[in-house]
């Protein structure tokens, strides 16, 4: 395999990742409808239309259904959606690049 | 920095895919042109370097968290197209997988993050490299600021397009319909933030792993520190 130590690398983040959910607090902007109205006081009429036509994301906030609960299946999930995750990038990255290479995917 | 839906007027998600969509295709134009084929896996690699380390979030001042990115890594190593490419790629899958920023706002996300970030810190790192090789310290030094400054051209163009929703688009009793924070609430709230520690942390990403590889890996700069003209 080609940058064998590469992925190797990637595979030791991606188990280190549940170290990266410990700190506390979302990141500014990107609160849920209760968020926005603890610090604007209000929800704005746009951002509840958009919320109510939003359909949940199949793992939302990186959780694994059946990891969820205790701290140890918790980073257990985030670890399987680090995996998850950074494994469908790498292969979409792939199949567009071949794709559009060759014509078709090799 | 990842926009959330709900936060950009359609209009301005809109139109950030409208700036966004070309710019992909030229990606997608000049890795088909003009990358030779051992790097196809090296841009898979560095697309699911990009979805990890953003899972890394850090404490920032103000209580709230950020993360580094790798655009402007990414970029070092295969030039600002391929970059482009490999965080839109991971900017997809958190969006529609995780729910982590906005399917309607990956377009803008995907020009703060995938192309502002990596072509602004590409261009510093350029500026700053000189004729410095991979291995020495100006090299390195040179890629460290790249990476600072690209977050923060990310971060800056994030919160220009949040504050500017509020004059935009208002009810007529003036009540904001989106994003209700103005610029001079949205501009100190995420530059701060990155100029101090978000920054400093894509920073030493950058200019750490380009050391190493300069050190040990130089022949990975072959195209990459060139860049792709």
């Amino acid at each position: 395999m080609k940058y064998r130590r590469g992925w190797i690398v990637l595979l030791l983040l991606a188990f280190l990742t549940p170290l990266g959910i410990i700190a506390a607090g979302g990141a500014w902007g990107e609160w849920n409808l209760d968020g926005i109205k603890d610090r604007a006081g209000f929800v704005p009429d746009g951002m509840r239309g958009s919320a109510a036509g939003k359909s949940e994301p199949p793992l939302p906030d990186y959780t694994v259904p059946g990891l969820e609960n205790g701290l140890v299946r918790e980073g257990l999930g985030t670890i399987t959606a680090a995996i998850l995750g950074a494994g469908v990038t790498a292969l979409a990255a792939l199949a567009l690049v071949r794709i559009k290479r060759h014509g078709g995917i090799s | 920095m990842h926009i959330p839906d709900g936060y950009l007027s359609p209009q301005t998600a809109g139109a950030l895919w409208v700036v966004s969509a070309p710019l992909w295709a030229l990606s997608l134009r000049n890795i088909r042109r003009r990358m030779s084929e051992r790097l196809v896996p090296l841009i898979a690699l560095l697309a699911a370097f990009s979805f990890l380390i953003m899972m890394f979030n850090i404490p920032l001042p103000g209580g709230t968290t950020g993360h580094a990115a790798g655009g402007v890594l990414i970029a070092i190593l295969v030039g600002p197209w391929a970059a482009l490419m490999a965080v839109t790629l991971a900017l997809a899958v958190q969006a529609l997988l995780f729910g982590d920023g906005g399917v309607l706002a990956l377009g803008a996300n995907a020009f703060n993050i995938g192309f502002a970030m990596p072509i602004a810190g590409y261009l510093v790192f350029r500026l700053l490299r000189g004729a410095a090789l991979p291995g020495g310290r100006r090299f390195a030094i040179a890629a460290a600021a790249g990476g600072y400054a690209g977050i923060n051209v990310a971060a800056l163009f994030a919160a220009v397009e949040l504050g500017v929703q509020p004059f935009l688009h208002r009810l007529p009793d003036g009540t904001p319909l989106y994003c209700p924070f103005p610029l001079d609430v949205t501009i100190p709230a995420m530059m701060i933030p990155h100029l101090v520690v978000a920054g400093a942390a894509e920073a030493i990403l950058t200019g750490g792993v380009v050391a190493f590889l300069g050190k040990y890996h130089p022949e990975l700069f072959g195209t990459g520190a060139g860049g792709p003209k």
